[in-house]
């Protein structure tokens, strides 16, 4: 443990625990909350039904809710220190409505769930790279290029996107796009999420591991390479990291809004550094969001409701709030 | 001459459906006709056990056809926003208490689970959903009606599933019967020239890969849009709908625009079918014959009636329509 | 014996040259300042020596080609500090000295105990003792400045660069920080080099000028040995009329001073 954290650490331990115990709490109730009756007497009793019910469905639901959520609080983490500004996030940059554009393109052309996965995390990954690209335009380095950068990449992949919804045919392929842009735990099952959840927890497991080098990252490029730091190449890595993470999920549930750029934040505020135990913090505080969204979208109505529905009504405000915030202190 | 041929096939078809009433040999030789394979529209071999008492429906028209061969008292599960579709309340208005299985985009695997199905019949584009629901222990019949003759297809599929092959028959040979006698009425016709309105725009129409276009063909039009290849309602312009010209402007069942507003659209004054008042909209108080229902082929009697009213007269149209409905559905239109 | 020794080094951005031809050596224990006007090339005579922008020429640190060193080889024998830190997220202060021991950790390795030791120990001698746990964006730019100063140390660097270490520092600070330099450089057996604005602190604090005028060095001062009236005279080269005194300090000091010649 570092000295820097040890003063903080009994502050720091006591936000894990209550985030530690909230999580589980959401983690059960999920796992219990469905069209499905299950009971925890019908799983001790051992009917086969019950427990595949719980295993194929309930269970990898709950468990995408909660790696999803987490790697999108890691991602958020990550694109806010490397891109060195407080808005960046998935959705920001643009990363997110690339995805999507990919798994449009994917659902048109390919229709394979493999298929799908992989172009989102293409079309995530020309979003990153034409963002990217964009903000090294302005030599200024301006804190806010990227932010701009972002807004044209996300134009461009709305453009592509509309394109394809053109060309899509309404009743099939369109139904599924739009399906998949409003995001939703609900097409959960294990059936699909073997692979993706291996990638996305390596992804993880790495992207925890090189949080120094993230932190390096945080000072100007110029500082960073005279700190030893390879800076193209780490700044590729932990993106290209943090986008694989992103649309390991994504590609699963469709578009989840805010929660990389909320849970972060939350975290951050928290601790009041950026310590790896905020980054994991902020990893917890997603899952929480995530898992509760998804309580919230198959309770609320008689019928499933897109999650990006409850974390944008979380996360919009918070949005707000932030900006002017950021007024106030420049 | 025609019209003594249409009045004895309708007889003989009134005469196919009394035969079909005859009780007891819906469940006769259960035990004889399961297990039983079936291939299902998505070329999969389904074993079936025995006689499904559990079904699960998540798309109206494969709804529509359980209650036609008599099975919705079977049924568990229904897709979501079936009280938008008068047929149920019509004829059967107790699925609309059952639980809902969300729909063909979103379709919610737990609550299909929770109504605890032994048969589950789903679209083709639900295939990936199905292998699930296979895995969980769940007999899934996809089904693709896209056409007439996938209409029939799916037809014979699910009757031979559910041991209703005499009913399914009777109903396949209603189409086919019907599909035939709107051909010998109109033998030699002097087709009329029709433009189609879609749903959701007057400007969207159907051309000839679609559904809706044969809707047209069979009742003896001509679909001014029949160069059209789009797969899904095509987008045209004011000034391509006055170059077609058309006789008859016939509108979709569920359009969000009326024949009023047609007639006082002012881009169409200039149309034969607006000037002379030939602006119809297909009846949506039962069904969307404009779609592929197993009454499907009533969309184009109706349309038959619309533009050959000496051929297939208004007594054809009502003999039809309440004998489909008397037959496969039970209850009886009031004219 | 020289730390640094910069030979025939051209450097600019894409196509325009910004320096041209440029040589000169920093010895150890010696404090190099970069003189000019703005514009004149001082940011980039740094950045070429270290190897970020493209150049032609050579720089040899403690006798190594920087060109050809590997990242952190260089950014080892290096202690950078810029003119203000990029950094803007919370931090702790230690975390940021800590920066400074990346050249000597791999990837994925984190600061062992003796670092942590080491860092806080450079936090004292550059006189933030018991800052060590305090976010580094709350500090002013003085102290921040000087925390930047104890990541450079932190790798047993050879040579300090500095980019207009003084333009956020107002004046008691600007001498207080260059005279824990000096004591540093000393110590240590090290090398400086500092683009500098502020003429005054330079001639009183560096051991040698150089300055840049169109493209090139134009001239090199010693204000220790060189005469009053040629400093004057060089001076004038790039800052037009000016005047150049020793005078006394009230500790009997000698300080030298620049003053502007008022045009007639």
């Amino acid at each position: 443990m570092r000295p820097s954290t040890a003063l903080a650490s009994k502050h720091n331990s006591l936000l894990f625990v209550v985030f530690g115990a909230l999580l589980c709490a959401l983690f059960i109730l999920s796992l219990f909350i469905g069209k499905y009756p299950l009971t925890i007497e019908g799983l001790i009793s051992g009917s086969e039904l019950q427990w595949r019910v719980f295993t194929t469905l309930r269970l990898s639901r709950v468990v995408v809710g909660l790696a999803g959520g987490f790697a999108l609080g890691i991602a958020g983490f990550i694109f806010q220190t490397v891109f060195r500004n407080p808005l960046a996030s998935p959705d920001i940059i643009g990363v997110s409505s690339g995805a999507s554009a990919g798994a449009a393109a994917g659902i048109l052309f390919f229709s394979s769930s493999i298929m799908v996965t992989l172009c989102a995390f293409g079309g995530a990954l020309i979003a990153i790279v034409l963002a990217i690209a964009f903000s090294v335009i302005d030599r200024g380095g301006h804190k806010s290029t990227v932010v701009l950068a972002g807004i044209a990449v996300h134009a461009i992949a709305q453009t592509v996107l509309m394109c394809l919804k053109l060309v899509a045919d309404p009743e099939k392929e369109l139904a599924s796009i739009e399906y998949w842009i409003m995001g939703s735990l609900n097409g959960i099952n294990s059936h699909i999420i073997g692979s993706n959840l291996i990638l996305c927890v390596v992804g993880l497991i790495l992207l925890i591991m090189l949080h120094r080098q993230s932190i390096l990252l945080s000072s100007s490029g110029d500082e960073a390479k005279m700190l030893g730091v390879d800076v193209t190449s780490m700044r590729l890595i932990l993106l290209g990291l943090s986008t694989l993470v992103v649309s390991s999920i994504v590609s699963m549930t469709g578009l989840i809004s805010f929660v990389g750029l909320l849970a972060p934040h939350c975290a951050k505020k928290l601790t009041g550094n950026n310590s790896v135990s905020t980054m994991i913090l902020g990893g917890l505080i997603g899952s929480c969001i995530l898992i509760l969204a998804d309580i919230l979208a198959r309770s609320v109505a008689a019928t499933e409701l897109p999650v990006s529905i409850f974390t944008s009504a979380i996360g919009a405000p918070f949005l707000v709030l932030l900006i002017f915030q950021g007024r106030k202190d420049t | 001459m025609k019209r003594l041929t249409s009045l004895l096939l309708v007889s003989v078809m009134m005469l196919f459906a009394a035969c079909s009433l005859n009780p007891g040999d819906t469940t006769s030789n259960q035990d004889a006709y399961y297990p039983i394979t079936v291939t299902d529209q998505s070329g999969r071999e389904v074993l079936i056990e025995s006689e499904p008492q559990r079904i699960v429906s998540c798309y109206y028209i494969p709804s529509s056809l359980l209650i036609a061969l008599d099975l919705d008292s079977r049924m568990v599960g229904i897709e979501d926003n079936a009280d938008y579709r008068p047929i149920y309340s019509l004829s059967a208005p107790e699925l609309l208490d059952l639980p809902n299985v969300g729909t063909v985009k979103v379709f919610d695997v737990e609550a299909c689970m929770a109504t605890e199905p032994d048969l589950v019949i789903m679209p083709l584009r639900l295939r990936d959903t199905a292998s699930v629901l296979e895995d969980l222990g769940l007999n899934v019949i996809l089904v693709n009606p896209e056409s007439q003759d996938l209409l029939i297809e799916m037809i014979d599929v699910v009757s031979r599933a559910t041991n209703k092959v005499d009913r399914g028959q009777e109903l396949i040979d209603f189409i086919t019967n019907t599909d035939d006698m709107l051909n010998s009425l109109l033998d030699g016709v002097d087709s009329h020239t029709v433009y189609l309105g879609g749903n959701n725009d007057f400007l969207l129409t159907s051309g000839n890969a679609m559904y809706q276009s044969g809707v047209i063909t069979n009742a003896g039009g001509i679909n001014v849009a029949e160069d059209i290849d789009d797969t899904y309602w095509a987008e045209v312009s004011y000034e391509q709908v006055l170059a077609w010209n058309p006789e008859y402007i016939i509108i979709a069942a569920n359009s969000q625009y009326t024949v009023e507003d047609v007639l006082a659209d002012e881009n169409l004054a200039v149309v034969d079918a607006v000037n002379n008042g030939n602006v119809y909209q297909l009846p949506s108080n039962i069904e969307a014959w404009d779609s592929p229902v197993p009454g499907g082929i009533l969309g184009s009697v109706w349309i038959a009636n619309v533009l050959y009213p000496d051929l297939v007269t208004d007594e054809i149209l009502e003999n039809t329509i309440e004998d489909y409905y008397e037959t496969f559905y039970g209850f009886s239109i009031e004219a | 014996m020289s730390i640094l020794e910069v030979k025939n080094l051209s450097a600019g951005y894409g196509k325009r040259l910004i320096l041209e031809d440029i040589s000169f050596e920093v010895n150890d224990g010696e404090i190099c300042g970069i003189i000019g006007l703005n514009g004149s090339g001082k940011t980039t005579l740094i950045k070429g020596i270290t190897n970020i922008i493209p150049h032609s020429g050579n720089a040899f640190i403690d006798g190594q080609d920087a060109s050809l060193l590997s990242s952190n080889i260089l950014a080892s024998l290096c202690g950078f500090i810029p003119q203000k830190s990029g950094i803007s997220i919370d931090l702790p202060v230690l975390d940021v000295v800590l920066m400074g021991f990346n050249p000597k950790l791999k990837l994925l390795q984190n600061p062992n105990s003796y670092m942590i030791s080491k860092a806080r120990a450079m936090i004292k001698t550059v006189g933030l003792e018991g800052r060590e746990n305090d976010n580094f964006q709350k500090l002013s730019e003085g102290q921040k400045q000087l925390v930047l100063l104890a990541r450079a140390l932190a790798s047993d660097s050879k040579i300090l660069l500095m980019d207009e270490l003084e333009s956020y520092l107002d004046f008691k600070v600007r001498y207080k920080t260059m005279n824990l330099i000096k004591n540093l450089v000393k110590t240590n057996n090290m090398g400086a080099l500092l683009s500098m604005h502020d003429i005054n602190l330079a001639l009183n604090t560096c051991d040698k000028l150089i300055l840049i005028k169109d493209k090139k060095i134009a001239d090199t001062i010693y204000p220790k040995t060189d005469l009053v009236a040629d400093i004057e005279h060089k001076l004038s080269s790039i800052y037009g009329e000016v005047s150049v005194h020793k005078i006394k300090t009230d500790a009997n000091h000698e300080q030298m001073v620049m003053l502007n010649r008022p045009e007639e």
